[in-house]
């Protein structure tokens, strides 16, 4: 039970700190209207709306996201007309269907139809109209049959529905949806006939081709002749060679791919079809390029030519012998990998990778780049993916990719692929079970608005932690220690009237925050609320040198773990929000005497920092500092020096010409008294710079 | 009766809360006449440091300089920046003081700056605090209310007038100087 001594110190000393609508006696709102005034109201509003919309992003993100793990599903699927005739045109079918999906929508739907003789034609249906959660929604789409589809009855072999974040149910064609549907009788020209392939040719150069000294460029012309739809439809060639390697142990399977690279028509035959032409004959010329240091031996050359509906016939195989005495046939190595932790369900949620790729072909070390698109991919639990391609980072060996979670991903982990290559096509694949490093993180996305825990018993102490991050978020009140809201009162939970603690993460804060490294950091909130009502401005009781009153105690997730054996040198300070300006400021041990900022202490997981003695509460994230506070310049000292940069850039913004962003240590984009007095108070004892 | 207690003893603490104002206001200058105002604080609380810009009508009024008050000196040593004088729209921008090291704050009332004026052409204007910043020793925001200073500058009187004025005087004192005589006659 708290003493009255207690209270009234712990009563003072809130209510003295903490503003309140009783404290805010606006600067502007009570004087008479004139054009500065004016112009500083509305500046001064526009950093109270900042705020306000700060908090309502938090606020809105709290309540309004959920996982969407549920396929939608189809129904009233239908087509008409059911009977066609293309002998002179063209013709559609249109189709309509309904889907209904819980959370994310439904994308679009697509039916595929199979002739007698297995050409396949597949239709696509989009919504149409306003999604409403658990609402049927009409889609629609149509299908085209040309004059040489095949004639005869066309079924629907099967369909699939997909939802926006990739929720899928496929449908066979046993399906009720599809079996009781007609079939579509095409009445046609009916083209069933392959093309002929009359000749396939490496023109030039002549192999054996040696590549040892620079890229060879080969030119293969393939001559297609169709006498019922036609043959401009380009051939599918390519060149591979593969072999087992083992120079290594285990040994390795080797392979290397070419694909054209420019399609050109050397000439053709036609004959009249209607209101256009026909492409009786197609002389195609395809373009490959073999570049230095490719695979040395015997290349396979083959594939297929396709007429205008489908009907094809294979190339048959050849071989291309290429020479290189410096033949790449190893892949590069993934060197270092960081992936988030963490990440929090936005709209959408973003996952930043950085690899480190290396080469140790010795012909392109120090000079290589990866060609072959690298990309990570991410698959949830329940078979969504999401992927992007690896960008270089200058002229560095480092590549960066941004994968984007729309809204109502999956929650929980998601497992990281990584592919990439190097400019010869040589490549590799990683999974957490086949190459990635030991401990690469599967990044779990989660909520905001966690499901509160609810505290009833006041003699008992508090721990509460974030259902998806356990430990790494975290707070912890001791027995005896209560919560006070801003106008002083203290929160007394009980059974019939609980306490309800949140605690939410959310994006990454600025990477450099007030001179301290916060790249590995996130946004986490901790809210306190009684008879559904948020308790304002929450402090935790805390009374300098009580053997009772020490605050809270709170640890903040980091986004990525850290080596907790090695960690990285530098101090970890906690920053949180001022909820009357918005402004991060560095927490301080409340329990010091005099006041200290409160050094966090990381985790033996690496993967949190866990801080004493904390008595306001709102949003936090922490950051961690290489130099002493207040020294904006790095010099290892706070020093007069200090306080002339923030004097020379005193009173300017972001943008203009004098502003110096090592003064702005609180990274608001303006260099005024907050950041003046935060060095000020970093001077040592007995410096003075007037 | 605990949150009673926590409630009263809030109360009490913020009714009194830091105002900033000028004084002396309402003032009565004369055009072409130069005078000073002081930007005050009053019942503050560990104030560590403080920042306000001042907005006054350029067609009356003309700033020529800000000082360093003694109040916040109280506490040790101080870096104070005056800020930029902007006789065009009427604005000192950015005028700033505060303690040097860990130090704590002062508690109470007293002068933060003084600044200067020349009175410009008859009328009325307010002179405005704004954008004011009050920082304690924690480097939390101490809330305050503003009070803003009104200047009524009078036009000064006319040569002729001045000359009439004399007279009066003249005939004033003489008239006292009989009347003393008078008084003295009585004794």
């Amino acid at each position: 039970m708290l003493s009255i001594r207690g209270a009234a110190l712990w009563a003072v000393f809130a209510a003295c700190t903490v503003p309140s609508p009783l404290c805010i006696a606006s600067d502007f709102e009570n004087v008479p209207v004139k054009r500065a005034k004016r112009m500083y109201s509305f500046l001064f509003a526009i950093r109270r709306l900042a705020g306000s919309v700060f908090l309502s992003l938090l606020c809105c993100a709290m309540h309004a996201q959920q996982f969407d793990i549920t396929p939608p599903t189809l129904s009233n699927l239908q087509f008409a007309p059911t009977a066609l005739d293309t002998t002179t045109a063209s013709m559609s079918i249109t189709l309509t269907a309904t889907a209904t999906d819980d959370l994310s929508g439904t994308a679009y739907a697509y039916v595929e139809f199979q002739s007698p003789g297995q050409q396949a034609l597949t239709a696509y249906l989009y919504p149409v109209g306003t999604f409403v959660p658990n609402q049927p929604q009409a889609l629609q789409g149509t299908l085209n049959f040309s004059p040489y589809n095949e004639a005869g009855n066309w079924t629907v072999t099967y369909a699939e529905v997909v939802d926006n974040v990739g929720n899928w149910k496929y449908y066979p064609s046993t399906d009720p949806l599809l079996s009781g549907l007609l079939p579509l009788n095409l009445t046609s020209l009916s083209d069933t006939v392959p093309p002929v392939l009359k000749s396939f040719e490496i023109v030039s150069p002549q192999p054996p081709i040696d590549v040892s000294a620079g890229a060879a460029t080969i030119l293969v012309n393939v001559e297609v002749t169709d006498s019922g739809s036609g043959a401009y439809s380009a051939p599918s060639v390519d060149m591979s060679n593969s072999f087992v390697d083992t120079s290594v142990s285990p040994a390795q399977y080797r392979s290397q791919y070419r694909s054209p690279v420019q399609y050109d028509v050397l000439n053709f035959d036609t004959v009249p079809s209607g209101s256009s032409v026909k492409y009786t004959r197609v002389m195609w010329q395809l373009t490959f390029v073999m570049p230095q240091y490719s695979m040395q031996g015997n290349w396979i050359v083959g594939g297929a030519i396709y007429d205008q509906v489908g009907n094809y016939a294979a190339i048959p195989s050849t071989t291309l012998a290429i020479t290189d005495s410096n033949q790449d046939v190893t892949p590069p190595t993934l060197t270092a990998i960081s992936i988030p932790y963490y990440a929090t369900q936005q709209d959408p949620a973003r996952v930043t990778v950085t690899a480190l790729f290396s080469d140790a072909h010795p012909y392109s070390a120090g000079n290589y780049s990866i060609g072959c698109s690298p990309y990570v991919e991410f698959a949830s639990q329940h078979g969504q993916y999401r992927s992007a391609g690896f960008s270089q980072i200058g002229d560095s060996q480092e590549w960066t990719a941004t994968v984007g979670f729309p809204q109502y991903s999956e929650g929980n982990s998601w497992m990281p692929t990584v592919a990439f290559c190097d400019n010869i096509g040589n490549g590799t694949y990683l999974t957490l079970s086949n190459g990635l490093p030991a401990g690469t993180p599967a990044p779990i996305l989660f909520l905001p608005g966690s499901t509160p825990v609810l505290i009833k018993d006041p003699t008992q102490p508090i721990d509460v932690e974030q259902p998806n991050l356990g430990a790494d978020a975290r707070l912890q009140i001791s027995a005896g220690t209560s919560i006070v809201d801003s106008q002083g009162n203290i929160i007394v939970p009980s059974v019939a009237d609980p306490l309800s603690v949140t605690i939410d993460t959310y994006s990454p804060p600025p990477a450099n925050y007030s001179g301290a490294n916060t790249a590995n950091s996130l946004y986490m909130s901790i809210d306190f609320s009684q008879n559904g009502t948020t308790v304002q401005a929450p402090k935790v009781q805390c009374v300098p040198g009580s053997s009772t009153y020490k605050g809270g105690t709170i640890t903040v997730p980091l986004r990525s773990p850290l080596n907790a054996l090695s960690p990285p040198p530098g101090t970890w300070n906690l920053y949180h929000q001022d909820v009357a300006s918005n402004q991060f400021v560095v927490d301080n041990d409340c329990w010091d005497v005099p006041a200290q900022p409160a050094v966090g202490t990381l985790n033996p997981d690496g993967m949190s920092v866990t801080f004493q003695h904390i008595a306001s509460f709102s949003v936090f994230f922490t950051g961690l500092r290489t130099t002493p506070l207040g020294d904006i310049n790095a010099d290892g000292k706070v020093d007069c020096t200090d306080v002339g940069i923030v004097k020379a850039a005193f009173g300017t913004k972001s943008g203009q010409a004098a502003f110096d962003s090592r003064a702005d240590v609180n990274g608001d984009g303006v260099i005024n008294i907050q950041d003046l007095a935060y060095v000020m108070q970093h001077l040592p004892a007995g410096l003075t710079c007037h | 009766m605990m949150r009673v207690l926590a409630s009263c003893l809030f109360v009490v603490c913020c009714v009194q809360s830091a105002t900033i104002s000028v004084s002396p206001s309402p003032y009565n200058v004369e055009v072409g006449q130069s005078f000073t105002v002081d930007v005050g604080i009053d019942s503050v609380a560990d104030l560590y440091a403080c920042q306000f810009d001042l907005a006054f009508d350029p067609g009356l009024l003309s700033a020529s300089a800000i000082a360093e008050g003694a109040f916040l000196g109280l506490g040790g040593p101080t870096f104070f920046l005056a800020g930029t004088i902007d006789n065009v729209d009427g604005l000192i921008l950015s005028t700033a003081d505060s303690l040097e090291g860990p130090v704590s704050g002062v508690t109470g009332t007293g002068v933060l700056a003084s600044a200067t004026f020349t009175a410009l052409a008859p009328g009325t204007t307010s002179i405005e605090i704004a954008n004011t910043f009050l920082i304690d020793s924690q480097s939390d925001f101490i809330y305050a209310t503003t009070g803003d200073g009104t200047i009524n500058v009078v036009a000064t009187p006319e040569p002729v007038s001045v000359g009439l004025l004399l007279l009066a005087l003249a005939s004033l004192a003489a008239f006292g100087t009989v009347s003393s005589w008078t008084h003295g006659g009585q004794f």
